[in-house]
């Protein structure tokens, strides 16, 4: 069972929107039993969201800083990081963030609508925060590749018609 | 005097049939919104890290000869590769080719046994080149058709009935291109006894060997008595998804080798090195994008034996490789005419099974080395198609 669901989620972390009779073909069983283990794997929180990846800039949609910020914190006593983590998660500007070894505790992905807005976060929202002792932001200046997708146009199969 | 340069062409060369896809080509060309089955090689790019090794080795300028061998880094790995994945040894300095793709390792092998006369056992249908070479060597191809009933497995039966005094070699080739039929430890047991009994060199094409779904892949020259007569080929193209780098290998014997290396040394010298270099890597730090190769493809089969059921074509499931053999006898068409009317009027491209022989005659290859996105729709088409026919 453990290698089936494995099985499902590896084909849904590339393709979410596969159909799922496909689905249930392609790793060997029903499409009632791929129902019940999505339904099992959404209800325990292993799949949290599906989402989608887009490259923004070719719809020049309204622009979006993104920036990393490294956060230096006192870790508490008890609860360590996770306590000051989670206050630091819930800003809906965060987009994702990991503990990360180094010089810095954490890794805070950010977005703001203009470099004002980060910079505002950073400054009012983070930097405040009881044992936050510093923080060093790094702008992203271009994306390249994004939850194993690259940017920029499709790859062309090269490959002849017919081979034997 | 008008020269005419068919007089002096070598008999043995124009015994060579032309591959039977040139029409399908034709056919082909020009046409857009064709989704291909008829692919025989990977869909996915080399994996970057081997690439990159390729990108290296030349700035740091690799450009040069290797050793006839080949490098013995790469002959290393690929003894290193034999023990650990099928546990036969051999010895690096002596028994290991490093050739350009397993096509040369076939040739070289089969010229290397074959004196005029000698006739060599291909199980059928098969990949196109052991015939070809068989003739090109002067030697006489004895073609032994496998059947759908035993699932395109080959059986001591199938051998003993075309066995004569001039029987030399013996082709293996499973995981099968074009069938995707495998054989495991036992099966491959009673083929090696028939080949003792017979005194029958095999030659065993393991190409596909890591792209085994069901079974755990086996080299011959795995098992008790076979490693001296076997001579195994195999590359780096299906399994790493390598093939335009041409790099492949032959292990055996070393009394085999001190000939062969004759043919190698003075038609082709050595294996690019480049290619070389990049198969090293892909030894090295390649097994893990392997299995994700495989897992992807096996994903495929599976939706392919799903779908094949439900749209009512007959068809046994594919065990290795990335083919499946469906019979079409039941439309009461030719493959060539199923898959041209298919090309035609769905622009989907297959392969007729005739031009893997004689016996492939009633069946077509489809090739799930494509993406799923097209594979769904191909099969959407080949529905449709079908259901016209009913």
């Amino acid at each position: 069972m453990k290698d089936l669901k494995i099985g499902i989620l590896n084909i849904l972390v590339e393709d979410s929107t596969i159909d799922r009779d496909t689905l249930a073909a392609m790793v060997g069983t029903d499409r009632e039993t791929v129902d019940r283990i999505i339904q099992e794997l959404e209800d325990d929180r292993i799949i949290l969201k599906y989402t989608t990846v887009v490259d923004w800039e070719k719809i020049n949609a309204e622009s979006t800083v993104y920036a990393r910020i490294d956060v230096q914190v006192q870790p508490q006593r008890e609860v360590g990081f996770d306590d000051i983590a989670r206050r630091i998660c819930r800003f809906p500007e965060v987009k994702s963030m990991m503990l990360v070894s180094g010089k810095f505790d954490f890794a805070v992905m950010v977005e703001a609508p203009t470099m004002m807005g980060v910079s505002n976060f950073v400054s009012g929202k983070l930097a405040t925060i009881d044992g936050v002792k510093s923080t060093w932001t790094n702008f992203i200046l271009k994306k390249y590749k994004e939850n194993e997708v690259m940017y920029g146009d499709e790859d062309i199969d090269n490959r002849q018609v017919v081979t034997l | 005097m008008t020269f005419e340069p068919g007089k002096y062409i070598n008999d043995s060369i124009k015994a060579v049939q032309p591959s039977g896809i040139r029409k399908f080509f034709d056919l082909c060309a020009g046409s857009k919104d064709i989704i291909s089955l008829g692919v025989g090689e990977p869909d996915f790019v080399s994996p970057w890290t081997i690439r990159e090794a390729c990108v290296y080795s030349l700035e740091k300028g690799y450009t040069m000869y290797t050793s006839n061998y080949g490098l013995p880094e790469l002959r290393h790995e690929i003894v290193k590769y034999m023990d650990e994945r099928f546990g036969v040894r051999y010895d690096e300095t002596t028994d290991v080719i490093v050739t350009v793709g397993a096509s040369e390792a076939i040739d070289m092998a089969l010229r290397t046994v074959l004196s005029p006369g000698d006739e060599v056992l291909i199980p059928e249908p098969c990949y196109v080149s052991y015939q070809a070479c068989t003739l090109m060597s002067h030697g006489v191809p004895v073609s032994v058709p496998t059947s759908e009933e035993n699932e395109f497995r080959l059986t001591s039966e199938d051998i003993e009935k075309h066995i004569t005094p001039r029987s030399k070699v013996l082709i293996l080739s499973f995981p099968n291109n074009p069938t995707g039929a495998a054989m495991d430890y036992d099966e491959l047991t009673a083929l090696a006894e028939v080949a003792q009994k017979h005194d029958l060199i095999v030659i065993s094409d393991e190409i596909y060997c890591e792209l085994s779904y069901e079974k755990e892949p086996v080299s011959v020259a795995a098992i008790p008595g076979m490693k001296d007569r076997t001579i195994v080929v195999s590359g780096l193209s299906k399994a790493f998804a390598m093939t335009g780098w041409r790099i492949g290998y032959i292990c055996c014997h070393k009394d085999f080798i001190e000939q062969m290396i004759k043919i190698h040394q003075y038609t082709i010298l050595c294996a690019p090195i480049m290619g070389q270099k990049a198969a090293i890597e892909a030894f090295r730090n390649g097994r893990k994008e392997i299995d994700k190769m495989r897992a992807e493809y096996d994903h495929r089969r599976r939706y392919i034996v799903e779908r094949m059921k439900n749209i009512g074509i007959d068809m046994v499931t594919p065990q290795g490789a990335f083919y499946v053999f469906p019979s079409i006898k039941k439309f009461g068409m030719t493959s060539d005419e199923f898959a041209t009317r298919l090309l035609q009027e769905k622009n989907v491209a297959v392969v007729p099974g005739t031009a893997f022989g004689e016996c492939g005659e009633g069946f077509i290859r489809c090739s799930y080395a494509t993406s799923m996105k097209h594979i769904v729709e191909a099969f959407n088409r080949i529905e449709d198609f079908v259901n016209n026919l009913k």
